[in-house]
């Protein structure tokens, strides 16, 4: 009796876990027509389907990336500020170093949130730099231009074709060092765009954008387009006025791009005021160049890309003024010569 | 005595039987047909020995234009580029690790032919959230998948 119940218990035990329902995989060839016909699992299930934030074929995003700009030789002709004369200065190069970091905080169907923060190190190099005395080019030749800021990105799907895009930034842009932080340096910039992504290979949208790109501060529709085309080797990546560019895959770890960038600032000049008796509290830079060049990025280790850029920097703006008198005529009218340039990044890229 | 000792062993047995059970059960609630997020793929998941792991069972678009099977031919393998896309592995290496949480697996991406780390998380018996991601989590989106049923004939 004792036995039996034991046995029965043991029994009992073995068939319980002989029940569990494994479904362990079959290595046998499968009738895949019948998972055509589904239904919801849970009657209540209303779970709506949201688009995703990429078009197929679409460049990777990049999560960290460090780079080196280099501006082959041009010139700057400056004008004239206060009692010094403008003159004409040759600079062998301008180069620098860039970092940017993007981090995904909230990343899923309903909605991605990123953060970011960058930083910009760009040096001036001239050619003579003990018969400069233009306060400009003295500042840019010492100190360089320095750029560092925050951002983060909203990216919020509202069904299964429309979405929104919300993006704030603010970066401290000055002629400082790093440790020396003004009020007058820090820029506020943002984007919105409500889009639409009709299937996986376009989306589009429209938006508004406060931006420094052109160099002051300026408010200006913006649009966004991203294409592939149904052969899936070529595309476009369009975000006007700020880049576009004709996109060429040759496979999905090895891309082409020809296009061009709109990239600029406003940056506050202390140097140019603590070292000179300008009579001026805030006076900035207006630095805004457009870059027409092809770029070729590729995976050389799985999510690690290189990207190696060329092209010519056409300066479109580089001018001084005094943005507390905004009225006022701009205290610098500079011009500068346009020039080849170059660019290689080391990038993590999304997922 | 010796029956009062029969008694206790067998209730030990049953004990110990009953909750290894609702531990295996607890872990296979992930096993079943599932929907991604976007609704163009379903995945069955299926346990083999003490792992889990999923492959693509249905497309939305099962074919190039021409008409021919979508195979996978992003992936960097050569070898493997000829490999139909429907009855991929997709998901492999997926451990329980209690709590409803799976982790330790990885989650192969077609379009750019790119595995990523993963884990997956069961919100509901009907609902898992799937994290792809590159090192650590941080870096990485999550999908959220719906379980579906096959229609009764």
């Amino acid at each position: 009796m004792k036995f039996n119940i034991l046995l029965i218990t043991l029994f009992y035990s073995c068939i319980s876990v002989a029940q569990t329902p494994i479904d362990t995989a079959k290595t046998e060839e499968e009738d895949f027509s019948m998972y055509a016909d589904v239904e919801a699992a849970s009657s209540t299930d209303k779970s709506k389907i949201y688009c995703s934030q990429k078009i197929l074929g679409l460049s990777p995003s990049k999560l960290i990336s460090i780079g080196f700009d280099f501006v082959g030789a041009n010139a700057i002709d400056t004008d004239t500020i206060g009692s010094y004369f403008g003159n004409t200065a040759d600079f062998n190069n301008n180069s620098g170093i860039r970092f940017a970091a993007n981090f995904p905080v909230i990343s899923n169907n309903k909605v991605i949130l990123s953060l970011g923060v960058n930083y910009l190190d760009f040096k001036y190099s001239a050619v003579a730099k003990e018969n400069n005395i233009n306060p400009l080019i003295n500042s840019l030749n010492k100190n360089g231009l320095r750029s560092y800021g925050i951002n983060a990105t909203l990216f919020k799907p509202f069904n299964a074709k429309l979405f929104g895009v919300l993006q704030l930034a603010a970066d401290h842009n000055s002629a400082g060092k790093l440790d020396q932080f003004h009020e007058n340096a820090i820029k506020y910039s943002g984007a919105a765009i409500f889009g639409c992504k009709p299937h996986d290979r376009l989306q589009y949208g429209l938006g508004v954008s406060q931006s420094y790109r052109g160099g002051a501060l300026n408010y200006f529709p913006i649009i966004l387009y991203n294409y592939t085309f149904k052969n899936k080797k070529w595309g476009f990546e369009m975000l006007l006025p700020a880049k576009a560019n004709v996109r060429y895959t040759i496979n999905p770890r090895n891309l082409l791009f020809a296009g061009f960038e709109l990239e600029g600032n406003s940056y506050y000049m202390d140097p140019m005021m603590t070292n000179y008796n300008l009579g001026y509290r805030n006076i900035q830079l207006q630095r805004s160049e457009i870059r027409p060049r092809l770029t070729y990025e590729f995976s050389i280790y799985n999510f690690i890309w290189l990207s190696i850029q060329a092209g010519y920097r056409v300066g479109y703006k580089f001018n001084v003024d005094n943005v507390d008198y905004k009225a006022d005529p701009l205290i610098m009218n500079n011009k500068v010569s346009g020039s080849y340039y170059f660019n290689v990044s080391l990038n993590l890229v999304s997922p | 005595m010796k029956k009062y000792i029969y008694l206790m062993v067998s209730i030990l047995i049953l004990t110990i039987s009953k909750a290894q059970t609702s531990e295996v059960l607890e872990s296979d609630k992930i096993v079943g047909l599932w929907e991604v997020g976007s609704g163009k793929a379903r995945v069955k998941i299926t346990k083999y020995g003490d792992k889990f792991g999923g492959k693509i069972v249905w497309l939305k678009e099962p074919t190039y234009p021409d008409g021919t099977k979508k195979v996978d031919k992003n992936n960097p393998d050569e070898t493997k580029r000829t490999i139909p896309l429907l009855g991929y592995n997709n998901l492999l290496g997926f451990s329980y690790k209690g709590k409803s949480e799976y982790d330790g697996g990885t989650i192969y991406d077609p379009e750019n032919g790119s595995v990523y780390n993963c884990n997956i998380s069961l919100q509901d018996d009907n609902t898992i959230e799937v994290r792809g991601y590159i090192g650590v989590s941080l870096f990485g989106r999550t999908d959220t998948w719906k379980r579906v049923t096959l229609k009764a004939k």
